[in-house]
């Protein structure tokens, strides 16, 4: 029986009861801390223009900045998730708190007072109650938001809806982005829908609601946590007790997922290792400091983005030879990140220029040099970024003094397009991509060396918490084993036939020997 | 200041019931601030709301939005005497309301006092109305007290230039 849901619906009920507990704890929290600020701005100006502006600051703050900030204190996780989603929330409740109790006629203050109340009682017995409208649209304003933003949590492995949208994105699957979105959508239109109801209601209708209202979302608040444990349970038996599993990264794209499955189904088939995968990072800075943290205990990386991001030095010369490259690399991610190579891969994902093959055919075209002559009539298309680099397409035209006709600066995912079409005839491409077979073009050789290398290693922490002999087992299984041609062709297969990474590992593995072939029913 | 309020009952202009809090519920606020037992609350609410002609099965469950003005005043009055205070202050209380309601409720205040166990100064802005309840007026001007007196001798003997122009209007309706 297939599905209409991409995924298991176990695994869709797991990922929307984590978001639904990360909004939920989320506001609750935001509650907690904003309500009191808010209270404090409403007696003291002073307050306010303290607090206002701090507020709205981090408001401004882009969320996956705020993650990336929050990492290297709160590490990876539901707890940073959890944090980032308060700091958001706030605002809106401080400042509708305040707001609301501003409203508040005067005339009961002067009220309450003539019957003896004191400040507090007149807190929580009038202001309080009068103020709650108000109050409400901020709970609802924080929980859209959080709802929202909570899909970021997925950047830095806390789950949620957000993790197939980021799964989508990298895949390129948009039945599986829009089973993380469309929930996510329903779900905060849901809420809105809901608590704008009870923002709309009269004061008294309100009152009689108000208890029933706390008390389902406490019960929420606490079972979310229960159900999802259950819910685990049979999955990973036994998952809390004995030594740490291991714990896989990726970044978010195909390619990194692919290799996170080999490795993870290698550890799990052939060396009988419990295995967690999280899969699916936002940025190389929050994976490696997750590295460093020894939260994941390694994932596949790229020299050249070692050096440029997480190192911040130039990349060695292209004429380096590629050993002598690695072990520099080595020596430095060891002296100055406690991180180390344990193994390349055997291939490169770098820049390179693709022409289609019916030309390379005509014009004889193998190498970037080629294009010198026929250049002049071809036009070319390029991603920003290849044309800003200083080792892009500058670099390329000092080495090889090539003119194009025209050179039109499009988005690095819509070049494979544009030169499959005709709409350009010379393009910027990634060189492990799986359209560049699918589509039929060929890949000019950089016979004068002129991008830096961006072999695929896969990166550990020197001080593992895990087996270090496991870790370099694996190192030592797949050094050198994926080349170029594998990785294009299992890209395609993910990219453009739409199977999963790991049912793609699964054959790689079988064909190359490392596990025992799978037994098919017939 | 908190047990002098307490022995003082509050009514406001535009009788100042909490919308949150049915009529009953405003009427036990000030004796549960005082610390009443919830029986002795709920038999002093119907005492007081048979007192100021409102029925309480009927009234003490509705919110004040769902009474008309001269009842939620009345609910404010039956508020303002929850605790039994020995002085009322009431405060332009009537001025919010049509006149048929206005003297049914001015009625109602004279009927209090004649009971004659409590004090209650009235603030007002109707002369009229002034001296159809008062025992005893007093004037005040910018803040200074101009006279205190029964109402025949403030018509009668006026202490002040300022009372006598004041009282001039009244004094010509009630001569004709």
């Amino acid at each position: 029986m297939k599905s209409f849901l991409p995924v298991s619906p176990h695994e869709f009920a797991l990922r929307f009861l984590e978001h639904v507990q990360l909004t939920f704890c989320a506001v609750f929290a935001a509650l907690l801390i904003g309500v009191p600020l808010g209270v404090w701005c409403y007696r003291s100006a002073w307050a306010k223009r303290v607090v206002f502006p701090f507020v709205n600051i981090i408001q401004t703050i882009p969320g996956l900045a705020l993650l990336a900030f929050l990492l290297p204190v709160m590490g990876i996780g539901f707890a940073p998730a959890i944090t980032a989603l308060i700091i958001y929330s706030l605002l809106p409740i401080v400042r509708n708190t305040a707001t609301g109790l501003q409203g508040v006629d005067r005339q009961f203050l002067a009220v309450g007072e003539s019957l003896g109340m004191g400040p507090f009682q007149i807190l929580m017995k009038v202001e309080f109650p009068l103020a709650a409208p108000v109050m409400i649209a901020g709970i609802r304003t924080a929980t859209v938001w959080s709802v929202g933003i909570a899909t970021l949590s997925a950047f830095i492995g806390a789950g949620g809806l957000g993790d197939f949208i980021n799964r989508g994105l990298a895949l390129n699957n948009n039945a599986l982005l829009l089973t993380g979105a469309i929930p996510a959508a329903l779900l905060a239109i849901g809420l809105d829908t809901l608590i704008g109801y009870m923002e709309g209601m009269r004061l008294p209708r309100l009152k009689k609601v108000f208890p029933a209202v706390v008390i389902t979302a406490m019960i929420l608040l606490v079972s979310t946590p229960l159900i999802k444990r259950a819910m685990e349970g049979p999955v990973f038996t036994g998952g809390n007790e004995g030594p740490r599993k291991l714990c896989i990264g990726t970044k978010n794209w195909s390619e990194q997922l692919i290799i996170g499955e080999i490795i993870a189904q290698l550890a799990e088939t052939k060396y009988g290792v419990a295995v967690e995968r999280k899969f699916g990072f936002g940025s190389t800075d929050l994976i490696a400091t997750a590295l460093e943290r020894n939260e994941i205990d390694l994932y596949p990386e790229y020299s050249g983005t070692v050096w440029s991001v997480l190192l911040k030095e130039k990349t060695p010369p292209a004429s380096m030879p590629k050993f002598e490259q690695i072990a520099r690399l080595n020596e430095e991610c060891v002296d100055k990140l406690g991180l180390k190579i344990i193994s390349e891969l055997g291939f490169e994902n770098t820049y390179a220029l693709a022409v289609r093959k019916k030309d390379a055919q005509e014009k004889k075209m193998t190498t970037i040099g080629d294009l010198q002559g026929p250049g002049k009539e071809m036009v070319a298309g390029f991603n920003s970024e290849f044309i800003g680099r200083e080792d892009g397409w500058p670099a390329v035209k000092k080495a090889y003094g090539i003119v194009f006709k025209d050179i039109i600066t499009l988005d690095a995912m819509l070049v494979y397009e544009a030169l499959k079409t005709g709409k350009v005839d010379v393009a910027s491409v990634f060189s492990t991509d799986g359209r560049i077979d699918a589509f039929g073009f060929v890949l000019l050789e950089d016979d004068r060396k002129v991008f830096p290398d961006y072999s695929c290693i896969l990166l550990g922490n020197q001080r593992p918490v895990v087996s270090a002999d496991i870790i370099n087992e694996l190192g030592q299984c797949l050094m050198g084993r994926i080349t170029a041609a594998k990785i294009r062709r299992m890209n395609a297969e993910v990219d453009i036939e739409k199977k999963s990474p790991a049912e793609v590992a699964h054959q790689f593995l079988e064909e190359e020997g490392l596990i025992p072939a799978k037994v098919r029913l017939p | 200041m908190g047990t002098l309020r307490r022995e003082c009952g509050f009514v406001f202009q535009n009788h100042g019931l909490f919308p949150h809090l049915t009529v009953g519920e405003n009427i036990a606020l000030p004796m549960q601030i005082a610390g009443k037992s919830p029986e002795q609350i709920a038999r002093q609410v119907d005492k007081l709301l048979v007192d100021v002609e409102l029925p309480p099965q009927e009234y003490a469950r509705r919110y004040p939005d769902q009474l008309s003005g001269g009842q939620a005043q009345r609910v404010g009055v039956a508020r303002a005497l929850a605790n039994d205070p020995d002085i009322l202050l009431m405060d332009e209380p009537f001025s919010a309301l049509d006149g048929i309601v206005r003297s049914e409720l001015q009625q109602f205040v004279r009927q209090l006092l004649k009971q004659g166990s409590k004090t209650i100064i009235f603030v007002t802005h109707d002369l009229m109305e002034a001296l159809e309840i008062a025992d005893q007026i007093a004037v005040l001007h910018e803040g200074r007290l101009e006279q205190i007196a029964p109402p025949t001798e403030m018509l009668g003997n006026p202490g002040t230039p300022f009372v006598e122009s004041l009282f001039e209007k009244p004094r010509r309706l009630l001569r004709i």
